[in-house]
């Protein structure tokens, strides 16, 4: 016979799994969905013998059971969702500083009486308008140098350089 | 099974390259699932090994297809996935044996026993 989980039951469980997906990004994604299946159905079946504090303090830390599943696997691969939300972060601050900067060259243009003005920022140039009834801003230019932070940020981020043979699973010589 | 104790603690390194092995005879045994071979393990002596040790092996030899598994459900709470060995496990656990065989006698060959130690 078995009692239903508790809250706190259920929301340690989901903690502890929400923990171990975090870190194993750099699983592929249909493998890491079966192990955390796995893992869930394995706790479950734990907390029925001996509750579920007991059996998620037998798995360990997250990053230590993460750290055995990812030595058991064949190569780790590069962690493309922490690339990608690092990128998009880094992209976001961008735009918001650029529409910040906009902002201000409007509220200058309105405040010095001036009809237009241009300006860049990081590498955007900027043609900012304000007459009577429109005011406007357009932009031009490839901003080069955000691209290019943000491609290397992609890169570090994503761990790309695992997609090279691992090192650690060279022959060791006799 | 005989139960047997290890004396002083054990040697992670050690315990990680023989789990694998161990996994594979007590499944050749009797099939279990993931917590129940853990407490098995732990009846045969390793007292000490946690379930957070035993499923990324199991997980591991799953993949390399050295064992299957099949669903059972059960009364008493979720389905129980239940493991046992194909014949590459066996394979490989022979292997596995041997290599210990091979490197145990060498030891005992070269390292003195703890009696004849000063």
């Amino acid at each position: 016979m078995t009692s239903p989980l508790s809250l706190a039951d259920r929301w340690n469980r989901f903690w502890y799994l929400e923990s171990v997906e975090l870190r194993l990004d750099a699983m592929p994604g249909r493998r890491r969905r079966a192990v955390l299946a796995e893992l869930r159905a394995n706790l479950d079946v734990a907390a029925t013998e001996v509750g579920m504090p007991a059996a998620l303090a037998d798995l360990g830390r997250p990053a230590d059971l993460v750290r055995q599943y990812q030595d058991a696997e064949p190569q780790v691969r590069p962690r493309w969702n922490h690339g990608a939300l690092a990128a998009s972060l880094l992209f976001g601050a961008w735009l918001y500083a650029t529409l910040f900067y906009t902002m201000g060259m409007l509220d200058a243009l309105g405040s010095a009486g001036a009809p237009q003005a241009t300006g860049s920022f990081l590498g955007t140039r900027v043609a900012a308008v304000v007459r009577s009834g429109e005011i406007s801003a357009e932009f031009s230019g490839i901003p080069w140098g955000p691209l290019v932070v943000a491609v290397v940020v992609f890169v570090l981020a994503s761990r790309v350089w695992n997609l090279l043979p691992s090192r650690r699973q060279s022959p060791v010589p006799a | 099974m005989d139960r047997l104790t290890v004396p002083g603690g054990r040697d992670p390194q050690l315990l990680k390259g023989v789990l694998p092995m161990l996994v594979l005879a007590l499944l050749a045994e009797e099939e279990s699932y993931g917590y129940q071979l853990v407490t098995r393990l732990q009846a045969s002596g390793l007292h000490d090994v946690a379930t957070g040790t035993v499923y990324p092996v199991l997980t591991r030899l799953e993949r390399e297809g050295r064992l299957s598994s099949r669903l059972v459900a059960s009364d008493a709470g979720p389905a129980r996935k239940y493991y046992r060995p194909t014949p590459d496990g066996h394979r490989l656990m022979a292997e596995a044996r041997q290599a210990w065989e091979a490197l145990a006698a060498v030891v005992t060959h070269t390292v003195p026993a703890p009696k004849e130690i000063a």
